[in-house]
């Protein structure tokens, strides 16, 4: 809490020096960005949107056959 | 129907930028795995609070940032530096070769507090202004500044040593961090 407000001690980097860590953080996301999404997650969203299209099935009705 | 079918269609295309998040924000893929899973399916069944016409990525980006601070930090093993023990070995490698390979910038970017690796990343690489920042990680616009402010401070000790060579045989680090704007 007291670090967050000793910001004024920490005026702005230089514009030039922003920029070069912007764009090293740039780099490396991107970087991260292009790296291949692992299958599972799209089958995950797959089976998501399926068992959702799936009518359920109610409960109280099913019960009521006994 | 369509339109469902259009919402995972959305969501496969913003499996990129939430991957990169996710590592970005955990410094791990395997935990990046774990989480990316958690906000798919938390934000699926929450699908019905989107509001279309509002960035998809910006709600996934919060659920996804809501979910890490409240359980996956714990078990992050982050980098304490308080000695600058991790911050000198970072610094003296890209010494020779004049650039920080990705390698280094991502271990970098761990020994930052996550609060701080997450505005940053916000901000700095996936293109959200300060003011959706702010929202995503739910804070004030200025704590987002402050945030972002010490966190490139921070890499910039880092990063310092290809960066003195463009300012010249004066410039010192602690002037970056202390001395005003001119």
């Amino acid at each position: 809490m007291k670090r967050e407000k000793s910001s004024k001690t920490n005026p702005a980097l230089p514009p030039k020096i922003q920029a070069q860590i912007g764009q090293q953080l740039q780099n490396y996301f991107s970087s991260v960005m292009t790296e291949p999404i692992p299958d599972k997650f799209v089958a995950l969203l797959d089976s998501l949107e399926k068992k959702e299209i799936t009518p359920q099935v109610a409960d109280d009705s099913s019960e009521r056959s006994k | 129907m369509t339109a469902r079918a259009s919402l995972k269609d959305q969501l496969v295309a913003e499996l990129p930028a939430l991957r990169a998040f996710a590592i970005s924000l955990s410094g791990r893929h395997d935990m990046a795995d774990d989480l990316m899973q958690e906000t798919l399916m938390k934000a699926w069944a929450s699908r019905e609070s989107f509001m279309p016409g509002t960035s998809l990525r910006a709600w996934l980006f919060t659920i996804m940032r809501n979910t890490f601070f409240s359980h996956y930090r714990k078990t992050k093993r982050e980098v304490q530096d308080v000695d600058g023990v991790a911050a000198s070995n970072l610094v003296s490698n890209p010494a020779q070769q004049g650039h920080m390979d990705l390698a280094d910038f991502s271990a970098a970017l761990d020994t930052l507090p996550a609060d701080q690796r997450e505005a940053l990343i916000l901000v700095g690489a996936s293109g959200f202004t300060y003011e959706e920042a702010a929202e995503i990680a739910g804070c004030a616009v200025g704590t987002v500044k402050s945030r972002v402010n010490r966190a490139r401070q921070r890499l910039l000790t880092l990063l310092a040593v290809e960066s003195l060579d463009d300012f010249g045989p004066d410039f010192q680090i602690g002037q970056a961090a202390t001395a005003a704007p001119e």
